[in-house]
C-alpha cells in the first residue's frame, strides 16, 4: 500500500514538474517573438519546412476528402432530394472541422515529428547548450521562430485544405454525379459567406498550430526527461510529441466548436 | 578498504598560492537525489594559465564545468567569476558573464546543419553589430590559426573527429573570451591526433593568453600543457598542484591513481 502511495505521488509530482517546466518552455517562446533584433530569415526558413514543404500532402489528402465527402453526401442527400444543398453541406464540413482537424493532423505527422526530432538530437548533441554558452537565448533562436512559422502556416494551410478539398467535392458531385453547378457553387458561397465559419477556422487553426509547437518542440526540448537514453529517448519523445498533440488537438476541437458554435 | 579522505591533511594549493584568481568555487555542495557529488568542493583557477580537473568517471567534472557556466546550480556555496558570485544570478546577467566565456564540447556540439564557416560565423552574427565582410576577416583569421581555413564550406558530418574539435576551438575563440572550458576534448581521438589537439590548446592559449580549464582523463598526456591539475576525488577536490608537484603530495587516491594511468608519466620528465 506505502509502495502504491509512493509510486502514485511520484507519478504526480513528475507529471506536476512537466507541466511547470511547460509552461516555463511556452513563456520563453512567446518572450522570443517580442525580444529583438527580430529576424525574418529564420522565420521564412520554417514557413518553408513546416507550411511550403507540406502542400503536396496537404493537397492530395484534401483532395480526396473532398471527393469522398461528395460521394457520400450525394448519396445521404439523395435520399430527400435536396443534392442541390450538396456544395453548402460540404463546405460547412470541410470549414469548420474537416479542413482544420485534418491539415493540423497532418502537419503533426510530418512537422511536429521532425521538429521534436530536430529538437532532441541537438539538446543530445549539446547544441543548446552550446548556444546557451555562447550566450545566445536558444528560444528566441530557434523555438520562436518555429512557433511564429506555425501560426503563419496552420491557418493557410487549413483555409488551403478547405479550399482544395471543395475542389475534390466539385469532382466527384458536379463533373462525375452530374449535380447542378450553379447550386454547388452558390451553396459554396452561402457557407463562406458566413463569417461564424471563417472565424472557428481561423481559431482552431492557429490554437491547433501552437500546440503542436509547443508539444513537438517541448518534447524534445526535455529529451532528457525520457526514461531511455540516447537515440532511443528521441525515438521516445518524437512518438510521445507526436500521440500527445494529436490527442490535444481532437480534445481542443470539441471544446473550440463547444465554445464558438 | 582504504580510506583516501585526506582532504584535510593534504597541501591543496600550490605554495605558490596565485595571486590573480580567475574563478574560485568555495564550499560547493551537490546532490542529486540521494546521490552526493561534490562534498565542500574548494577550487581557485588563475588568471592566464592552463588549469586541468582529473578525477574518475562519475566524479563531477563536467557538473563542476557547468557550475562556472551557469548551467547547474551548487546545493550550497559560491562560484565567483571574475569577482562576482554568478550562482543564481539571472538569465540576462548570466548572458553578460557568459560573454567572457568560450566552451568546447566532449562532442564539439557544432551546428550540424551549418557549414564550417557559418558555425564559426554564429557567436558574431548573433551577439556583434560586425558587417559580414568584418564577420568573414575574423572568421577566416581564427580558422587560418586552426589551420581550417580551406574547409569553410564542409559540413561538420564531412569533418574528422580532429578536425570538428579545430572547429569547435575557432568558434569557442571567436569573440576573443578571456576564459575557455574544455569539456574531455579528445574523447574518441586517436592518440597522436590527441596529442595535436593538446598542441594546438598550448598554442592558442599562449598566443591568447586566456584562461583554460580542461576537464580529461588523458594522464599523462595533458599534463604536459598544464600548469595546475586538479584532482577531483570524493566530492572534493585532493591536489591543485603543478604537475611536477602532484606525484609528491602524499594524497593515497593521488598517488595509486598516477601509478595506474601515468605509466609514461616519468618518460616525459615529470
Amino acid at each position: 500500500m506505502i509502495k502504491f502511495l509512493q509510486n502514485t505521488g511520484r507519478f504526480g509530482l513528475n507529471h506536476l514538474e512537466e507541466h511547470g517546466q511547460w509552461g516555463i518552455f511556452m513563456m520563453r517562446s512567446m518572450r522570443g517573438v517580442f525580444t529583438p533584433p527580430y529576424k525574418v530569415f529564420p522565420v521564412v526558413r520554417e514557413v518553408k519546412t513546416i507550411g511550403f514543404d507540406s502542400l503536396t500532402i496537404i493537397c492530395f489528402t484534401a483532395v480526396f476528402t473532398g471527393m469522398v465527402l461528395g460521394l457520400q453526401g450525394y448519396a445521404s442527400l439523395k435520399k430527400f432530394g435536396s443534392e442541390g444543398a450538396l456544395g453548402f453541406g460540404v463546405a460547412i464540413t470541410l470549414f469548420t472541422e474537416l479542413g482544420p482537424v485534418l491539415s493540423a493532423l497532418l502537419l503533426i505527422g510530418r512537422a511536429g515529428s521532425s521538429m521534436c526530432a530536430e529538437i532532441g538530437i541537438m539538446r543530445n548533441s549539446q547544441q543548446i547548450d552550446a548556444l546557451e554558452c555562447m550566450a545566445i537565448d536558444p528560444f528566441a533562436y530557434f523555438i520562436s521562430p518555429k512557433l511564429i512559422a506555425s501560426l503563419i502556416s496552420f491557418p493557410i494551410l487549413g483555409f488551403l485544405f478547405t479550399l482544395v478539398g471543395i475542389g475534390g467535392a466539385y469532382i466527384s458531385g458536379v463533373m462525375i454525379l452530374g449535380i447542378n453547378p450553379g447550386a454547388f457553387t452558390d451553396g459554396v458561397i452561402r457557407a463562406m459567406a458566413d463569417e461564424r465559419l471563417v472565424r472557428m477556422c481561423t481559431i482552431k487553426c492557429l490554437v491547433f498550430g501552437y500546440m503542436m509547437v509547443s508539444i513537438c518542440a517541448f518534447k524534445g526540448y526535455s529529451v532528457y526527461r525520457q526514461q531511455t537514453k540516447g537515440s532511443m529517448a528521441v525515438s521516445h519523445a518524437t512518438t510521445d510529441a507526436v500521440v500527445f498533440s494529436s490527442v490535444m488537438v481532437l480534445l481542443w476541437d470539441y471544446l473550440l466548436t463547444s465554445l464558438l458554435l | 578498504m582504504e580510506d583516501f579522505s585526506l582532504q584535510d591533511k593534504l597541501p591543496l594549493i600550490h605554495p605558490e598560492c596565485p595571486k590573480e584568481i580567475e574563478m574560485c568555487l568555495t564550499g560547493i555542495y551537490k546532490s542529486f537525489g540521494e546521490q552526493s557529488v561534490h562534498r565542500n568542493l574548494n577550487l581557485h583557477i588563475e588568471r592566464g594559465k592552463i588549469t586541468v580537473i582529473v578525477g574518475h568517471s562519475g566524479a563531477g567534472k563536467s557538473v563542476l564545468l557547468k557550475y562556472i557556466l551557469g548551467l547547474a546550480c551548487p546545493d550550497q556555496g559560491e562560484v565567483m567569476v571574475d569577482g562576482k558570485n554568478i550562482v543564481g544570478l539571472g538569465r540576462k546577467e548570466l548572458y553578460d558573464v557568459r560573454a567572457n566565456f568560450g566552451v568546447l564540447f566532449q562532442g564539439s556540439a557544432l551546428f550540424d546543419f551549418m557549414t564550417v564557416y557559418d558555425n564559426v560565423a554564429l557567436p558574431l552574427r548573433e551577439k556583434t553589430k560586425l558587417k559580414e565582410d568584418e564577420i568573414r576577416r575574423c572568421v577566416m583569421e581564427k580558422l587560418d590559426l586552426m589551420g581550417m581555413a580551406d574547409s569553410i564550406h564542409k559540413f561538420p558530418s564531412e569533418l574528422s573527429g580532429g578536425m570538428q574539435k579545430r572547429v569547435g576551438l575557432a568558434r569557442a575563440l571567436q569573440r576573443d573570451p578571456k576564459i575557455v572550458l574544455f569539456d574531455e576534448p579528445t574523447t574518441g581521438l586517436d592518440p597522436e591526433t590527441t596529442q595535436k589537439i593538446y598542441d594546438l590548446f598550448a598554442d592558442t592559449q599562449a598566443k591568447l593568453k586566456y584562461t583554460a580549464v580542461i576537464v580529461s582523463h588523458d594522464i599523462p598526456k595533458i599534463f604536459r600543457i598544464a600548469d595546475y591539475v586538479a584532482v577531483l576525488h570524493q566530492g572534493g577536490i585532493q591536489a591543485c598542484l603543478p604537475p611536477k608537484d602532484l606525484t609528491h603530495c602524499g594524497n593515497l587516491w593521488v598517488d595509486r591513481m598516477l601509478s595506474l594511468e601515468m605509466e609514461g608519466v616519468r618518460g616525459i620528465g615529470l
